[in-house]
């Protein structure tokens, strides 16, 4: 248990402090599946979200 | 040539592996940004419209990823280098700042020589330029004009200086050389993608999240004296701004403690929490994008901006229970930095 709980905690690391470089690698390859326009505003929204949150 | 047996490790802290995948996405992401650019058709980009679409969405996301991964994860590697070799220092720093539109030894030299060296001085040419009244610029300005423009100006006159002790103008030739050639890659692929998915990204980035954190930081503050210790840097609390920015909140710690390593910054911040609650320092809630938003609304009167500036209720006056106002510095500092100007020797 506390081993799963140690690499559950690696992996929410790893995604916390490359949070900003996942969500461009993701709105960026999203685009394949979701198209251009629906990234634009992934992307506006995620730029007026950080304005608040952070 | 004595053995020991051990060697040291080849990265010198465990934590900064969290550097290198966040450079390592960075430079993936701008990959598939290009990848996308020439295979349109498999993103369903099928005219100019939806491709102005792809490309202000990529211009967003990747320059906001470059404002982050030069100021202030290669700035981890600037104060406390990775590796255990030099070399390899060296290099990964050159592959790491091109991304972001800057020579690895320009960045160096702009934070170490000049920012971290002349806090708040009139030698501090990396901040934004004071008004008459002794305040900064406005946001917007400085972020328009400090990068590259003002920096390229500053970075001729200092690496052609003949009078100075220190002179790196060689060596500023064959990092620019070394530059140029990473960062020309894209072009060579196809040179309207290298301006729309590198060159256009790279100046969001540093105009935006660049220009504003570097704003920020020091926005409202005053220079280091016996009287004020703290009150040069604006420090940010915010849980998910320090997680997700390399601790970058800590910045008051920062400079005074520059070699702390990045990961070690909450620990020294449990450490020094009574001296900065005693010494009133500039301790906020709320993150710098918060910060940002709220400095960009020109419309809001002074008030309304001090109210949503919300400071850390743990560092407030003790006394009092009030906070300094936001804004400290007075019409003293910019006379006191014009005259030091005009007499120094030319």
């Amino acid at each position: 248990m506390n081993g799963l709980r140690r690499v559950a905690l690696t992996v929410g690391m790893v995604f916390g402090r490359s949070f900003f470089p996942f969500a461009a690698l993701s709105v960026t390859l999203g685009t394949l599946l979701w198209g251009p326009w629906v990234s634009l505003l992934i992307a506006v929204v995620l730029w007026e979200l950080a304005g608040f949150v952070a | 040539m004595g053995w020991s047996g051990r060697r040291q490790p080849i990265l010198r802290c465990r934590a900064d592996a969290h550097c290198l995948i966040f450079h390592s996405v960075v430079l993936l992401s701008y990959a598939s940004a290009f990848w996308i650019y020439l295979h349109p058709r498999y993103a369903h980009i099928d005219g100019p419209w939806s491709m102005t679409a792809f490309v202000a969405a990529a211009t967003i996301m990747l320059g906001w990823v470059s404002g982050i991964d030069v100021p202030v994860n290669f700035h981890n590697h600037a104060h406390n280098p990775l590796f255990s070799v030099p070399r390899l220092n060296r290099w990964v720093g050159r592959v790491w700042t091109f991304s972001g539109g800057w020579p690895s030894f320009f960045f160096e030299h702009a934070h170490l020589r000049v920012h971290h060296l002349n806090l708040l001085g009139s030698d501090d040419w990396t901040l934004p330029r004071r008004r008459p009244d002794g305040s900064f610029e406005s946001q917007i300005r400085y972020a328009l004009t400090h990068w590259p423009w003002r920096f390229g100006y500053h970075f001729y006159r200092d690496f052609t200086a003949q009078e100075r002790a220190y002179e790196p103008g060689a060596r500023a030739l064959r990092e620019l050389a070394i530059f140029i050639g990473l960062w020309s890659i894209p072009f060579w692929i196809d040179m309207r993608m290298a301006l729309l998915l590198w060159v256009l990204p790279q100046w969001f980035g540093n105009v935006t999240i660049s220009g504003a954190g570097m704003y920020l930081q020091h926005a409202g503050c005053i220079a280091k004296s016996a009287e004020h210790p703290y009150e040069h840097s604006n420090i940010s609390l915010c849980p998910f701004l320090n997680l997700a920015m390399f601790n970058v909140g800590y910045h008051a710690h920062h400079h005074e403690y520059p070699r702390v390593h990045w990961a070690r910054l909450p620990d020294l911040h449990e450490r020094m929490k009574r001296k900065l609650s005693a010494q009133h320092a500039r301790v906020f809630r709320i993150g710098y994008y918060r910060m940002a938003n709220t400095l960009a609304k020109v419309w809001l009167s002074a008030a309304d901006r001090e109210a949503r500036l919300a400071r850390d209720p743990e560092f407030l006056n003790r006394a009092t229970n009030v906070a300094q106002p936001f804004e400290l510095a007075g019409p003293d500092d910019y006379v006191l930095c014009r005259r030091k100007a005009r007499e120094a020797p030319r």
